[in-house]
């Protein structure tokens, strides 16, 4: 009994100490930081200015940055300071690629930050050196995602095709979350010769899994690259991934030609095509206004699938839609079709008004011709009794 | 009485058990307070590193986001779910969308969905990738800054049941449950996804639940916390902050967390369909599903890791009438029997053997040090002195966990706390440390023992309205 008392005691006096040697401690280190902070910022200022006027930094001050950088939080306040003064990153630029196997061997968070702060450097003068390259594509391998995007965003901004496609076969082969979003605006961004980074794309497309395929067709879309070629073939490979299949469709959207507007015109006369395909089909046939293509669209104005229908009446409405021409729609007196129109409508309070109106009248219609009908068979079954 | 009890035992017998139960108990103290300190040591260490990680993080002048589709399982929340869903329109993140499964209610929940944020119903065919009822109807539409929202209808089946139709509906590679009746803080998406961000090799993400009761939020935001003035929740308040602090921080350390509370908790999609889903007629479905990715993984060799993201925070009402609290905490007592009787293979690792002894014997425990107190009375064995002094040294010592880990939590978060509040905690960490906990240990101790393994259902707690728009919480009958 008297050793759990005991315990207890040792532990509830611990715990206190601990607490507020926790607080102190924090308190003391914050300060002591920020003092360090301070101190390193005014250096770094007084050398720029040095540097403006004599051409080179002081001889000491040269020798200690290659240490100084090697803590985080003067990496921090240097690139506080080039944000401040851009001028100033041609000077520093070696001693912060200098750092690279120092960072590399840090927390993820610091890779990450490190990663960051040279991404935002500029390649355009000065190409680094192939150890420099090696080790960013080394972060590659990182679990975290911080510390892989950013060093995909340096790879962008060094704009070297080989490195570029290592770096997208690497992303393939990642066992991990990659937006893409954040591949495509890189590539997009990406200081290459572009022809010839897109020419080695193609070559190796087949070779990437579904998601890279995917990725990279909405690359070539927003790049306005031609592979009209290479996105037929895949729509008519029965074994294309559906995700991928439905990019290459959005390509055609974007660049129709003649062997789309038939494809798309069979998916919208095959009944067994999912809605996703019509949907992309009537998008991708949005540029043509032929009687062929109007009659298959029209049809889809009563489909069940909310995003066909509105697809439908939108690309209607695109290729002229007269009033009588809604008319016609809503005497079809069907749901769906009319719950577009007024979608479709919903900003204009004229045609809204002429939809329900109509529609109304022609439920009132309806509702008359009903009850006439019964009170004729009404009749008819008095005179027959 | 006390004849039968000397006639059962002597003497020497008596004091053979009160030797033999004496040693265990020191040792189940001390490994106990072993691990309170170093929770204690590990957290602080934590907080270092997350104050230096802050600071980088700020310094990145772009954000990262993993797209999230948060799902929301109801079964008649008509009087909370459309507050639910406009809090989470107010979410700080950008790419994330929101699927409400209402697992056929019999309120209005479908129509005040349906009306409130202008849904249309569309054919949409749902891919089957984990086992659940079949869909009724499906409606979509945008929220506020063009957030997805999707209704799934479907018939009853139960919450895992519906999280398990969520997630085949889900869109996003990760996506976040929640309970129909909580509040996400505005930048708990971004803070529960921060892990993942970290570290690719996440499969799920806990959260820091806690609770809103008389609280007062503004814009989604909480301004002021207060206290409840109800007994029951105010108990709870401490409870939560006390353990969710602590020992979480810890585990963590050690991959060993195997609870994430249903509440809100995020999740990557391949690994939980990879082990089936949600396990459907499990009473603690959200730790069942912990311990199923826990045993996954470690039985095939797989990296993988389970977090506690401590400042991602969801608040949530906790019950306010002591028959709903110990219905509650029944139900997760027996959770956590089920969870663990279905994976007795996992014997053998340390978090395991924690959750086995610490939390679900702890009850069993408890009760056998009360039968021999009564026992070391009956023969004139007990040093009354030294057992006051040890109930008074335990309840200080659990009353001063309580009171710091409830004022390090609010401190820290620059959360306003009102001086009568902490007063209010000072007062109430003694009956909660010495009261509350008994009473719980005793239902948690009945619910092992009349289990009888019965079917489980959505639990009826009653519900309340909370305006977590601008003012303090209006209750609302439900």
């Amino acid at each position: 009994m008297t050793i759990i008392i005991e315990i207890y005691i040792l532990l509830c006096v611990s715990l206190l100490i601990f607490d507020i040697a926790f607080l102190l401690v924090k308190r003391n280190r914050n300060l002591t930081a920020y003092r360090k902070n301070e101190s390193f910022e005014k250096e770094l200022l007084k050398e720029i200015e040095d540097r403006r006027k004599n051409g080179s930094f002081s001889q000491k001050f040269a020798e200690g940055l290659k240490s100084k950088l090697s803590h985080t939080r003067n990496l921090l306040v240097l690139k506080d300071i080039i944000d401040k003064d851009p001028e100033s990153e041609k000077w520093f630029k070696t001693y912060i690629f200098d750092q690279i196997q120092n960072y590399s061997g840090k927390s993820d968070y610091e890779q990450a930050y490190y990663a960051y702060v040279v991404s935002e450097l500029d390649y355009s003068s000065d190409k680094p050196s192939k150890e420099f390259t090696e080790a960013i594509m080394s972060l590659l391998e990182s679990k975290s995602l911080y510390t892989y995007t950013n060093a995909m965003m340096t790879l962008y901004a060094i704009g070297n095709t080989e490195l570029l496609l290592r770096a997208i076969d690497k992303t393939d082969a990642r066992n991990g979350f990659y937006h893409k979003k954040l591949l495509v605006d890189g590539l997009l961004a990406a200081q290459t010769d572009k022809n010839e980074f897109n020419s080695r794309l193609v070559e190796k497309f087949m070779g990437y899994s579904p998601y890279m395929q995917d990725c990279l067709l909405d690359y070539f879309r927003l790049s306005g690259y031609d592979i009209s070629g290479l996105c037929m073939k895949l729509l008519e490979n029965k074994d294309t991934d559906t995700q991928v299949s439905y990019s290459a469709m959005r390509y055609f959207s974007k660049y129709p030609d003649k062997e789309s507007r038939k494809y798309f015109l069979n998916v919208l006369k095959n009944d067994n095509a999912v809605w996703i395909e019509k949907m992309l089909a009537i998008q991708g046939l949005g540029c043509y206004d032929d009687d062929e293509v109007k009659s298959e669209i029209r049809k889809l104005l009563t489909s069940p699938n909310w995003y066909v229908r509105v697809n439908a009446v939108e690309y209607m409405h695109k290729t002229g839609l007269t009033k009588d021409q809604i008319f016609d729609i809503l005497y079809l007196k069907d749901k769906y079709a009319n719950e577009s129109l007024l979608y479709q409508y919903r900003n204009d309070k004229e045609m809204t008004r002429y939809i329900v109106n109509t529609v109304q009248m022609l439920n009132m219609q309806e509702e008359t011709t009903k009850v006439s009908d019964d009170a004729e068979a009404l009749i008819a079954g008095a005179v027959q009794g | 009485m006390l004849d039968f009890v000397y006639n059962l035992f002597s003497v020497e017998t008596v004091r053979a058990i009160l030797s033999f139960i004496g040693i265990f108990f020191v040792l189940y103290l001390a490994g106990y307070s072993t691990f309170l300190f170093a929770s204690v040591l590990v957290g602080s260490s934590q907080l270092f590193t997350d104050i230096k990680k802050r600071q980088l993080h700020a310094s990145i002048h772009h954000d990262y986001y993993v797209p999230i589709s948060v799902i929301v399982p109801a079964y008649n929340e008509e009087v909370t779910i459309v507050q639910t869903i406009q809090s989470l329109l107010n979410l700080d993140y950008k790419i994330y969308e929101i699927i409400v499964v209402n697992d056929g209610s019999k309120d209005g929940t479908e129509e005040i969905v349906k009306n409130t944020f202008a849904l249309r119903q569309v054919m949409r065919p749902i891919r089957r990738q984990v086992q659940c009822k079949n869909q009724i109807s499906v409606f979509e539409g945008t929220g506020k800054g063009g957030v997805p929202i999707t209704l799934i209808n479907k018939e009853n089946g139960g919450k895992a049941d519906s999280i398990n139709m969520g997630i085949n509906a889900a869109k996003y590679p990760y996506f976040v449950c929640m309970d129909a009746d909580s509040v996400l803080q505005r930048d708990s998406l971004t803070k529960i996804a921060t892990p993942v961000l970290e570290n690719q090799n996440v499969v799920a993400v806990g959260s820091m639940i806690r609770i809103s009761n008389d609280s007062v939020f503004e814009d989604g935001r909480l301004v002021q916390l207060n206290l409840p003035k109800k007994l029951i929740p105010a108990f709870q308040v401490l409870e939560y902050e006390r353990s969710f602090l602590a020992s979480r921080i810890l585990l963590d350390k050690f991959n060993a967390n195997m609870i994430i509370s249903g509440a809100f908790g995020l999740f990557k999609k391949d690994a939980v369909i990879n082990i089936g889903g949600y396990q459907v007629g499990s009473m603690g479905e959200d730790m069942e599903l912990i311990v199923k990715l826990h045993s996954y993984y470690r039985s095939n060799n797989l990296p993988y890791a389970i977090k506690y993201a401590y400042d991602a925070v969801c608040w949530t009402q906790a019950p306010e009438r002591l028959r709903d609290l110990l219905k509650q905490r029944k139900r997760w007592h027996i959770g956590l029997l089920q969870s663990l009787g279905r994976h007795a293979s996992m014997i053998t690792s340390l978090s395991y053997i924690y959750f086995l002894i610490y939390e679900l014997l702890s009850p069993v425990i408890e009760l056998v040090g009360i039968l021999v107190t009564i026992l070391a009375y009956c023969f004139g064995l007990l040093n009354l002195k030294y057992m006051l002094i040890l109930l008074i040294v335990y309840a200080l010592f659990g009353s001063m966990l309580t009171v710091i880990s409830f004022l390090a939590r609010n401190f820290l978060s620059d959360i306003r706390i009102r001086k009568r509040d902490i007063v209010k905690a000072f007062l109430l960490c003694v009956p909660e440390n010495l009261f509350l906990r008994f009473i719980l240990a005793w239902t948690r101790l009945f619910s092992i023992l009349f289990y009888r393994g019965k079917k489980t259902r959505w639990g009826s707690i009653k519900r309340y309205k909370i305006d977590y728009e601008n003012s303090e919480n209006k209750e609302k009958s439900a």
